[in-house]
């Protein structure tokens, strides 16, 4: 017990810690706010011409864009951070020390990102609920999306610690980041949800982890319990694979930040 | 002034150059994002037609304005992005000993190398998005000067909120986002209250919206619009960082490194 | 002639507080507790054109703050400052200029360039004359020795090297004062009395004035003329280097092992440790001479071995920084 005791403590500072930054909200959740707007006059222009595209209405649309951006929105920015102890060879004294890396930067991780991950969605639901005066939403989404919603997050954490690798070999990893901003955007399903994809494109993007973040958790939420044990199965699955992966890749890479350190 | 900023230029590119593979992995990695992008779109647009007079042209055309822009800006004045941090971190300390304008010395002693690919897809995209020719390449390249200074005097602006709530970085790049958010979008599609913040507080009208209307539709007011504009945001830049500085000077900043 | 003036110097800053634990987060959330930190405090300082000012204190004193006025990155709170005839905040391009700074954490060189780049850089930001700028060069890279170090990155060069291009860069421009900021930090031995010669041979042939901030006691002894010690913003003592040295070689320490157990009571003598034949003793030249002590001890026992030392600067700035100015033995010597 003492040994998960350890990550519930930085879990608990780095909460603390996050407080101290209200700006840093305050200004997600503008963004927020302001991703919404651009987001539902598009889809209004988009729907005038039609009701209903690929079982998705107006309104269904937005909330399902609304929760998307939501965990878009709550996930935490870590990669700097290791890339640089990677760089700097830090990474060799951390090594030493009685936790494991990856768990403590997880630890960090996900304590901000259900924070973020739980104001967004207030935040968001409050905005919609009020522009469309009501909530349609089925409520055990909200319980649902949120599990989900963790999950996705957690294998976003995954993916950007691979990132965070790279510095072994790439001095500048930003580009990294972008491309994968963007996959995110569009084949994780955060501007179009998948179901509007054309056929092609939807086998790729269904085939490939990246809608586990974005596109699952949104529509766990949108759909409630609906299909909810197989999408969710579906993540979880992903999630263990890639955590096996990484903490694999990541032994392996040990050795060479020992030649590296110092 | 402008053999300082050559220099610049010139060193940045060496000092990149060490790292040849990165160099061409950040410019691909650029090229790549952007034409993710243009990918979304030309999904929509096969599943949804046109989008109130936009079509995979129009926002060709809408792409290689906003690229053109944000490559020029980010080569000439690369280290826009990090103003917030720079002040916060006291590196401004460093600039302010040298005998040279501190906001424009900072602006310019960094080239985003990877602007440049920004900068290529942008000519690119432009050829191919049938409005190609040479009244409006020439055109672009105006609306891309004028977008580059609009788009920094923003950043200017954002970022120097350093100076009065400490680090500022996140906010700071987050309005930086979501100027580029709004920009990225027909511009059709606003009405109401975001037209009006869109050709006010958050000038994505002047950064790439009138700029296409102008390529579209020749129009001598809007040009005047957009230099009016552009004069206006860089006026509020210099006044917000220099008056920030002031503030800087006297070492109240809650958040100041010793 | 008077390069640096400072009269009356303050400045006070506000830094937000906050207890630990997450009731008080949320707490200095909504209401945020500030205090005053007066970090100078009524600083009285003039330095002469020439002159090799040493600027010590403990980490904390106030040492950045100061000279952050000096050149005129921050403005005091009430006083004035004047560099070169210049209010510092107030012309702060003008004064550029004429001064150099150096600070041993930050490098002002590109990292991954070689350093004559960052000359090249340097002569078009001090908008340097061409002819001008390659005599220059010329001049340096002899006197520093650094001709073969100008064409390899800087993040190759070894810390000496590096520190040796940095002062180089810095005095590019002819400067007539510059800072220097913990210049020998982290250097060996040897190197640390190259750089020292360097300042020193620079300050002879240009009239370069010098303030030097350093923690290394060495520098003090060996290169500087006149000497400040400041802590918690106060200055604790103004002083030429070679003065304190006489304050502290008219005592001396010293070790005897004597044939019979023997304690000397003369005035001046004080004893500082006794255990049977081995006694230690501080004695004050000027109130007992050397000779009147050891002739007092031969008269009673035979001395075996003995050792005798100074008190070392180490010790004597150590003294004044845990804030007592006064020696071991507990007199005011300041």
């Amino acid at each position: 017990m003492k040994k998960v005791k350890k990550y519930f403590k930085i879990f608990k500072i780095n909460f603390s810690n996050e407080l101290m930054y209200v700006i840093n909200y305050v200004s997600t959740f503008l963004f927020f706010g302001v991703v919404l707007i651009v987001f539902s006059q598009l889809w209004r222009a988009i729907y005038s011409e039609n009701p209903v595209i690929e079982g998705f209405t107006y309104e269904k649309m937005i909330w399902y864009f609304m929760y998307a951006e939501t965990v878009m929105l709550s996930r935490f920015p870590f990669v700097r951070e290791i890339a640089d102890e990677i760089k700097s060879g830090d990474i060799a004294y951390r090594l030493n020390k009685p936790y494991s890396y990856i768990l403590y930067y997880y630890s960090k991780f996900i304590s901000s990102s259900i924070l973020k991950l739980f104001l967004n969605t207030l935040v968001g639901i409050t905005i919609l609920t009020i522009a469309f005066k009501g909530y349609p939403m089925p409520l055990i989404g909200l319980i649902l999306g949120f599990t989900s919603a963790i999950i996705g997050l957690s294998i976003h954490f995954v993916f950007h610690f691979f990132i965070a690798l790279s510095a072994m070999w790439f001095e500048d990893n930003t580009a990294f980041l972008f491309v994968y901003s963007k996959i995110l955007l569009t084949i994780g399903g955060l501007f179009i949800p998948i179901e509007m994809f054309p056929e092609t494109v939807k086998i790729i993007a269904n085939a490939l982890p990246f809608k586990h973040i974005i596109y699952t958790p949104a529509t766990i939420y949108i759909n409630g319990a609906e299909n909810f044990l197989k999408l969710f199965s579906a993540q979880i699955f992903t999630l263990l694979i890639l955590s096996v992966v990484v903490a694999f890749a990541f032994e392996k890479s040990k050795k060479r930040f020992n030649v590296n350190g110092g | 002034m402008i053999k300082l900023i050559i220099k610049y230029f010139k060193f940045n590119l060496s000092a990149h150059m060490e790292y040849r593979v990165n160099f061409l992995i950040q410019s691909i990695g650029m090229i790549i994002n952007d034409f993710f992008l243009l990918f979304f779109w030309w999904v929509l647009f096969k599943q949804i037609g046109t989008i109130r007079e936009y079509g995979l042209n129009e926002i060709l055309l809408l792409y290689s304005v906003i690229t053109v822009s944000f490559g020029l800006s980010m080569i000439f004045f690369g280290n826009q992005m990090k103003l917030s941090s720079i002040i916060y971190n006291g590196e401004l300390d460093s600039y302010l000993f040298l005998p040279k304008p501190v906001l424009f010395h900072i602006l310019i002693s960094r080239i985003d190398i990877a602007a440049i690919g920004d900068f290529a897809f942008g000519i690119c995209v432009f050829f191919l998005s049938g409005y190609g020719g040479i009244k409006n390449f020439i055109l672009l390249i105006l609306f891309g000067m004028l977008g580059a200074i609009l788009f920094a005097s923003f950043n200017v602006i954002v970022h120097s909120l350093s100076f009065y709530i400490g680090n500022s970085n996140s906010l700071s790049s987050l309005l930086s986002d979501t100027l580029m958010t709004f920009s990225t979008y027909p511009h059709t599609v606003y009405t109401g209250i975001s037209k009006i913040l869109l050709l006010t507080v958050l000038p994505a009208m002047y950064f790439s919206f009138i700029p296409v209307q102008i390529i579209k539709e020749f129009s001598i007011i809007k040009l005047i619009q957009l230099l009016a504009a552009n004069i206006i945001f860089v006026s509020i830049a210099f006044f917000s960082f220099y008056y920030g500085l002031k503030k800087y000077e006297s070492g109240n900043l809650i958040t100041k490194k010793m | 002639m008077k390069v640096l003036k400072a009269k009356n110097v303050n400045k006070y800053f506000k830094t937000k507080v906050k207890k630990s634990g997450l009731k008080e987060s949320f707490k200095s959330l909504f209401n945020p507790q500030y205090i005053d930190v007066k970090a100078v405090n009524d600083i009285n300082l003039e330095v002469e054109k020439g002159e090799i000012m040493a600027f010590m204190g403990p980490n904390g004193a106030g040492k950045s703050t100061t000279i952050k006025m000096m050149t005129g990155i921050l403005f005091p709170t009430s006083g004035e400052i004047e560099v070169l005839g210049l209010i510092p905040w107030k012309k702060r391009k003008e004064l550029s200029y004429k001064i150099g700074s150096v600070f041993g954490q930050k490098s002002q060189m590109w990292f991954h360039l070689p350093p004559e780049d960052t000359f090249d850089l340097m002569a078009d930001i001090y908008e340097i004359d061409r002819y001008d700028y390659k005599k220059r060069v010329k001049e340096l890279v002899d006197r520093f020795d650094i001709g073969n170090l100008l064409t390899i990155p800087v993040r190759k060069l070894s810390l000496g090297q590096r520190i040796r291009c940095e002062i180089a860069v810095s005095l590019l421009h002819k400067p007539e004062i510059i800072f220097l900021d913990e210049p020998t930090i982290g250097l060996d031995v040897v190197v640390k009395n190259q750089i020292r010669e360097l300042i020193k041979d620079l300050n002879k042939k240009e009239q370069l004035t010098v303030f030097l901030t350093s923690h290394d006691v060495g520098d003090v002894e060996k290169l500087c003329n006149r000497v400040i010690i400041i802590d918690h913003g106060k200055i604790l003592l103004e002083s030429t280097v070679s003065k304190l040295k006489r304050e502290y070689l008219k005592n001396k320490i010293l070790s005897l092992k004597l044939e019979e157990e023997y304690i000397p009571k003369l005035k001046g003598v004080e004893i500082l440790k006794h255990k049977g034949t081995g006694i230690k003793l501080d004695l004050n030249t000027e109130e007992c001479s050397m000779k009147d002590l050891l002739d007092n001890i031969v008269k009673n026992t035979a001395i075996v071995d003995m050792h005798v030392s100074e008190t070392p600067m180490e010790e004597i700035i150590q003294n004044i920084y845990t804030g007592s100015g006064k020696n071991e033995k507990g007199e005011k010597i300041l």
